[in-house]
């Protein structure tokens, strides 16, 4: 008896965590891809010797994601097998570009057209290493010139 | 859009760049390396919370203030330092974060202060 009601909560948290899991993923990908396209014309480089003669200011963002029910299970048994993690690639993968898209909106703010310096670190917060942080941080060159933006880069499955 | 949370800084008139220079002035003086730091953990209704959006997933928007707050504590130590020292400016800013125990963060951030100055055109030649 006690074995099933312990059954019945794991598949519904199993449900649960597959269903809201899955749909928020995929409502947070429509709105990085919508952001990304608007903020594409702010450059970003990350290399640190780099410099401008326009004056430049430090600025950061930071994120912090977790995974879902379903996703700790998926990665649970992946472990035991080991090879590639495809749903924690994937959530790394969001924290990344969320981070870079909060990063963009900032140097808006301040009107730069051009992020040098860009370094992302990431911890991992959390008792069973479900919660992610990424930390973007980089020098924005604020002038009032738009440069071209870079090709856009095919990024993420 | 976010509002930016490190508009808080008191950083009165000192620069702030993780570029190993800083754009458009010179550096005149490197003074001393300068950090900041804070360990910060979060209350248990947070981690509650936290618990419960591991089932479903996102993000955790509590966490992400408590970062910011947390970050923002150790720059203002690290400005603080700095401003002592009679920098300008800190250039080559790096952050660190390392999760020392169940749910506690070190926050660590560092840089050199140094003393820069607008750079100037260069004079015209004369004929």
């Amino acid at each position: 008896m006690e074995f099933l009601v312990k059954l019945l909560i794991f598949v519904s948290l199993f449900c649960i965590g597959w269903y809201f899991g899955r749909r928020a993923e995929r409502k947070h990908l429509q709105q990085l891809h919508a952001a990304e396209a608007q903020l594409a014309y702010i450059r970003l480089g990350s290399r640190r010797f780099e410099t401008r003669e326009q004056p430049g200011q430090l600025v950061m963002a930071s994120v912090v994601l977790s995974h879902d029910y379903f996703k700790w299970v998926w990665a649970q048994i992946h472990n035991f097998f080991g090879g590639r993690l495809i749903t924690y690639e994937s959530l790394l993968d969001r924290a990344r570009r969320e981070a870079i898209v909060r990063l963009k909106q900032q140097a808006e703010k301040l009107g730069a057209v051009e992020i040098l310096a860009l370094r992302l670190v990431s911890t991992e917060i959390g008792q069973q290493g479900g919660m992610v942080e990424v930390l973007a941080y980089g020098t924005a060159i604020i002038s009032k010139q738009r440069t071209q933006p870079w090709p856009p880069v095919p990024c993420g499955p | 859009m976010q509002t930016n949370p490190y508009s808080n800084l008191q950083l009165s008139n000192l620069q702030l760049s993780n570029l190993e220079s800083l754009p458009g002035h010179r550096i005149v003086k490197q003074l001393d390396i300068v950090y900041g730091s804070t360990v910060r953990s979060k209350h248990a209704g947070r981690d509650l919370l936290a618990g419960l959006k591991n089932i479903v997933g996102g993000e955790l928007t509590a966490y992400t203030e408590l970062l910011e707050e947390s970050r923002q504590e150790a720059i203002q130590r690290m400005v603080d330092k700095a401003l002592l020292l009679g920098a300008t400016a800190i250039v080559g800013i790096r952050f660190s974060t390392s999760s020392i125990a169940q749910g506690a963060a070190e926050l660590f951030v560092y840089g050199t202060a140094v003393i820069a100055e607008p750079e100037s055109l260069p004079p015209l030649p004369s004929i």
